[in-house]
């Protein structure tokens, strides 16, 4: 069960190429919980350090920052124009298992 | 933060992203003095049984320094994969090792690990020393051409400049005074030198662009780990018997399990630990501010070298005596860092695409 899913920042990437509206951390949280929820490393840390690393090389965009009810400041992700071009890199065989 | 406060969203993005980069160049700095701590150590483990000794040939001395190596990327990599594994990512290793990007890291260890090291052991024996640690000093500025070729990576003429100054500093800090040998192979050697540099520069890019879409703490640790068993495994008899010297560099590994090979073996897992953090911070450093900032940063080794080993000799545990044309290249290489990491808002467009 556990090898059929990608690696997480994959998936993240994958999941985020696959929706249309922007992205917040939480329905990371919510959409992948089914996947990873039982996994120690599935926390908003980790999904944000993974959300860092594909800001950095423009694999996905902030396209906005928002402030949330506890005042802390929660950003929107969308993927790029690059991104879409390394979505050929999600293996279609997973993917499939995964659906 | 007060709701009273007007809440500018752009500003709030750039100081994310600005914070993120400026870690990564932390990660790069961080890589250049853990590189420079474990090169002192490990070279206090190369003086030692069964690393040498007396009856060795020098082909045996040769596969000594590769044993090492193999050692060092294994044990390295298995620090590192305890740490993915206490951060609770050991099924990220198999899930990894099935994607294209995993499987580039595999490829580029070849190219970073086995191929570039063997090239260098090599051109060692062609060019001495002084020649073949000039030409690795190259390698930041073949990857920073890869970078801006292969990854899009933006870079101003500032960091240019600051690429050239680390590489000509790294190479006037390795600098030892030729010792008047002749070497028939020159020119294949300093070829070989060349190659290696290439080598570990194209290590540097392909890792990158795999970390595009996979965990860098993941991927050195795979990298290591692989490199280390085929080093051992692979390279370690071949090099033995085409050199003449059969299989001593798996007899060397016996050695460790002696008293007399004991305190070597430790150092070298001291050293792993070191190299492990070093490549640990250098991936983070490539994938955070860019290949060619994350390369040029790791090159400061030869800068932060020069006071571990200083502080180490007068430990007593390392003989050393800096020269001035060391201090020079220090100073070069300090210059260079600055330039190259001047102006932090580069960092929120790191490449062109």
């Amino acid at each position: 069960m556990m090898a059929d899913l990608l690696p997480l920042k994959f998936r993240i990437f994958d999941y985020i190429s696959k929706v249309k509206d922007e992205v917040m951390i939480d329905d990371i949280l919510r959409d992948l919980q089914n996947e990873y929820g039982t996994e120690r490393q599935f926390k908003k840390s980790m999904i944000a350090y993974h959300l860092d690393s594909l800001v950095g090389v423009n694999m996905i965009q902030i396209t906005t920052a928002v402030l949330n009810t506890e005042g802390e400041i929660e950003m929107k992700y969308k993927i790029t124009d690059f991104g879409l071009t390394k979505v050929k890199y999600i293996p279609i065989n997973m993917a499939a298992k995964r659906k | 933060m007060s709701t009273g406060v007007k809440f500018d969203a752009q500003q709030a993005i750039m100081e994310h992203r600005l914070s993120y980069g400026k870690k990564g160049i932390i990660c790069g700095l961080g890589s250049g003095i853990t590189w420079g701590l474990q090169g002192i150590i490990f070279a206090i483990a190369l003086t030692m049984f069964p690393f040498v000794s007396s009856t060795y040939s020098a082909m045996a001395l040769v596969i000594a320094g590769i044993v090492a190596a193999g050692m060092h990327d294994l044990f390295a990599g298995g620090w590192v994969a305890l740490y993915t594994v206490c951060t609770a990512r050991r099924a990220e290793f198999i899930r990894t090792l099935k994607t294209k990007p995993g499987k580039m890291i595999l490829l580029c260890t070849l190219f970073g690990g086995p191929f570039a090291m063997s090239c260098y052991t090599v051109s060692l024996n062609y060019v001495g020393v002084t020649y073949a640690l000039a030409m690795q000093a190259l390698f930041p500025a073949i990857g920073a051409v890869l970078s801006v070729v292969v990854l899009k990576e933006k870079l101003v003429p500032r960091t240019w400049a600051g690429i050239f100054c680390v590489v000509i500093g790294a190479a006037l800090v390795s600098y030892t005074p030729p010792t008047g040998d002749a070497y028939p192979n020159f020119y294949l050697g300093i070829f070989l030198a060349f190659i290696a540099a290439c080598g570990f520069a194209v290590d540097g890019i392909i890792a990158t662009y795999a970390m595009d879409m996979i965990d860098p703490e993941i991927s050195i640790a795979i990298r290591l780990m692989w490199s280390g068993i085929f080093i051992l495994v692979l390279l370690v008899p071949v090099a033995g018997i085409i050199g003449g010297a059969g299989l001593v560099g798996w007899k060397m590994l016996a050695g460790f399990f002696s008293s007399a090979g004991a305190l070597a073996g430790l150092l070298i897992i001291a050293a792993a630990f070191t190299g492990g953090l070093c490549w640990f911070c250098n991936y983070k450093a490539f994938n955070m501010a860019g290949a060619a900032r994350g390369m040029a940063l790791n090159v400061t080794y030869c800068l932060w070298s020069v006071g571990f080993a200083w502080l180490f000799q007068k430990m007593g545990f390392y003989s050393y005596s800096i020269t001035s044309i060391a201090i020079v290249g220090a100073v070069v290489i300090l210059v260079g860092t600055i330039l190259v990491v001047a102006n932090p808002k580069e960092l929120l467009q790191l490449r062109n695409n």
